[in-house]
């Protein structure tokens, strides 16, 4: 079993070494073969796109031959926008005004309605969570506060400082402690990416198999 | 006359929004289509891709070189497979590979030393930039974890720390301000198209 | 003032979320037609494409997906028109897979200005990869796209130094590919149009350099139409957003005065655990 794993992490790792390397060596072989491994991954990718629709077609017919729980039939639901969209693009192309159609028509409003419901969370946490406790919580409230009225035409109208204050906030400080974070973010990122070239970072490379 | 994909997105919209009474068999509806529709999108455009890159170069163009990645791509369907699902992890690992090469170059050149060169760069001649770079390193004195508490210099990174962290909450904030922002915009975006598009009620 | 403190803390959220959907719609369907405050990001974003000489090369790189679509509704007509009104040749391509539907748009958007396909934009279609597709077209830019057919436009874009400017609208995220892959090597300026909740997050690499402008959401959209001299859409938003933010500081001063008298009587509830 030790080797399949081995052989993954001995893949990671030298596609990893090529790929970084290039970035820094102008050397014909590893810029070559760098290049050559980023055109590959794009079609590696684009199969890996069709993981998910294959899933969850695998998820939704079991769940229905099953009859699993009250809502089942929300499966077939599933599998109607799964199968349906998925014929019609494959067979006449994402471009093809068949599907275009389908897309704009069912697609578009539903995942545009779905991300705006987010707005109603906001509303029950303005008004049940964000609360006036500590010196921290005023300090979160009172730059929202500002940065809301600075940049709303009201706020330049009756209050003329706002905006300026909003822009302070958002210039100076936010940015300052963004890229302190972001300083921070990235020597983990990094240090969890050369985990992963070196193979001590398993877990990405494991599962959706039996072995170790 | 309104036409049919227009009522149909209305009444696809109406029944996403009737989450706000609680869940019920029309958001239901809504949710696991959407779920369906975005799977279908990403097999569409996966498909498209590897026509269009791999396999019309190999079978019109006789370019075999590009059987390489189809070969790599297919293997990752052997997950399915109980037996051979140890194989998808080749491919995987490649995909893992290259795109941990391009995120460690891009958290190292991006994110870590041109943020680190360009504060280090600026001048100390305005109460702003002054403000910015004390700011900058408040809040990484708040992350500085490796110092013994007891020491000076540990016990002084902590207060540093400690108005590192109140900056934060400034930070914070303004990202509240942001979030609130979007998300009124995508309300603002389905307001347009209920009352605007579907009713006419916006000019 | 007890009874006021407990109603303060009760009302129901439905109600309090049906207000602002009221309140919303109350300003799109009577814009007062207020000014639009215009941030340093933006004005930079203006400056940047205005300097660009006519006959230019630029890529616009989309990567919007429906759940974006309304920050980006405003800034990318916008910049499109700019470009447009400038002469200045356009690639688009849609870095995200579900961009592509949009991209379609401008492209129309385009045509009905009067732009031709071939000798004024081209419109190259998408590559999975995300960050390794953005990073290939730097290194290689026309291996990944070896079977689009010969135009004068494209033939003139050789590689990625061919383009002067990289305009980016994306959710936040193709920002810091186009920056670390495109930008800081190939010191080609990067445009970038992004949702609202990550101007934070960006305002840094405006700050040094990394960014040549920066958009925010529906605001940033309607600020660029403001700088270049068409208001559309996004400005006759601006009153709605606006009146959203308000109703949304309403909330969180009743949702206080609740907590605070409630918490002086010594019935306070609510609020996060662990402060």
């Amino acid at each position: 079993m030790k080797g399949r794993s081995a052989l993954a992490v001995l893949v990671s790792t030298l596609t990893a070494l090529v790929v970084f390397a290039a970035r820094f060596v102008d050397v014909p072989v590893i810029t070559v073969t760098s290049q050559r491994i980023m055109e590959w991954t794009v079609v590696v990718a684009a199969f890996a796109l069709g993981l998910g629709a294959v899933n969850l077609a695998r998820v939704s017919i079991k769940n229905i031959s099953a009859r699993r729980g009250k809502s089942w039939w929300l499966n077939i639901v599933t599998l109607v926008f799964l199968v349906v969209p998925a014929v019609t693009g494959i067979a006449l192309g994402p471009n093809h005004k068949n599907y275009l159609w389908m897309y704009n028509t069912f697609y578009v409003p539903l995942n545009a309605s779905i991300v705006a419901l987010g707005v109603f969370w906001i509303c029950s946490a303005s008004y049940r969570a964000f609360r006036l406790r500590n010196l921290h919580s005023f300090l979160l409230l009172a730059s929202s506060t500002i940065v809301m009225i600075g940049s709303m035409g009201l706020g330049q109208k009756y209050l003329p400082y706002s905006p300026k204050m909003s822009e302070w906030i958002l210039n100076v400080v936010s940015s300052a402690i963004m890229r302190s974070m972001g300083i921070i973010t990235a020597i983990g990122m990094a240090g969890v990416g050369l985990r992963i070239v070196v193979g001590l970072e398993r877990r990405p490379l494991a599962g959706g198999d039996s072995g170790e | 006359m309104t036409s049919l994909p227009i009522w149909i997105g209305a009444i696809l919209t109406i029944g996403c929004y009737s989450f706000m009474f609680g869940e019920n068999v029309l958001y239901s509806f809504c949710e696991h289509a959407m779920v369906g529709f975005a799977a279908a999108h990403l097999l569409v455009t996966g498909y498209n891709n590897i026509l269009t890159m791999a396999w019309n170069p190999v079978f019109q163009k006789g370019q075999f070189i590009w059987l390489i990645p189809i070969i790599a791509g297919a293997m990752l369907y052997l997950r399915f497979v109980k037996p051979l699902a140890w194989i998808a992890r080749i491919p995987l690992a490649f995909l893992i590979g290259a795109g941990t090469a391009m995120s460690v170059y891009r958290s190292l050149s991006a994110e870590f030393v041109k943020p680190i060169a360009s504060t280090a760069g600026m001048a100390w001649n305005t109460p702003n930039n002054i403000i910015y770079i004390a700011t900058v390193l408040a809040g990484l004195a708040y992350f500085v974890v490796s110092l013994k508490e007891k020491s000076a210099l540990g016990q002084g990174f902590q207060k540093i720390g400690k108005v590192g962290q109140a900056l934060m909450m400034i930070g914070f904030g303004a990202s509240l301000a942001g979030n609130v922002g979007g998300t009124l915009s995508y309300l603002i975006g389905r307001m347009n198209f209920l009352f605007g598009t579907w009713l006419g009620i916006i000019k | 003032m007890n009874r006021l403190a407990e109603w303060l803390s009760n009302i129901d959220v439905r109600i309090l979320q049906a207000g602002l959907v009221i309140v919303v719609v109350f300003a799109l369907v009577n814009p007062m037609g207020l000014s639009v405050p215009i941030t340093e990001g933006a004005t930079r974003a203006y400056e940047s494409i205005n300097s660009l000489p006519a006959g230019s090369k630029v890529i616009f790189a989309v990567s919007t997906n429906p759940g974006s679509a309304a920050e980006h509704a405003a800034m990318g007509p916008a910049i499109l028109k700019h470009l447009v009104k400038d002469k200045i040749k356009i690639a688009f391509i849609p870095t995200g897979s579900q961009a592509t539907a949009y991209v379609a748009d401008y492209v129309n958007q385009a045509k009905k200005l009067g732009y031709k396909e071939g000798t004024d934009f081209v419109n190259l279609p998408f590559r999975a990869g995300d960050e390794k597709f953005v990073a290939s077209l730097g290194t290689g830019f026309k291996s990944v796209y070896k079977e689009l057919p010969s135009s004068p436009l494209w033939d003139s874009m050789v590689d990625i130094k061919s383009f002067s400017m990289w305009i980016d609208i994306s959710g936040g995220q193709s920002q810091m590919w186009a920056i670390a892959h495109i930008g800081d090597p190939f010191k080609i300026p990067v445009v970038s149009g992004v949702n609202s909740n990550m101007i934070m997050n960006l305002e840094q690499y405006l700050k040094s350099g990394q960014l040549s402008g920066l958009l925010g959401g529906l605001a940033g959209g309607a600020q660029y139409e403001v700088l270049s001299g068409a208001p559309a859409s996004g400005v006759a938003s601006m009153d709605a957003q606006g009146f959203g933010y308000l109703w949304i500081i309403l909330l969180l001063i009743l949702g206080n005065i609740g907590y605070l008298t409630s918490k002086k009587a010594g019935t306070a509830k609510g609020g996060v655990t662990g402060d």
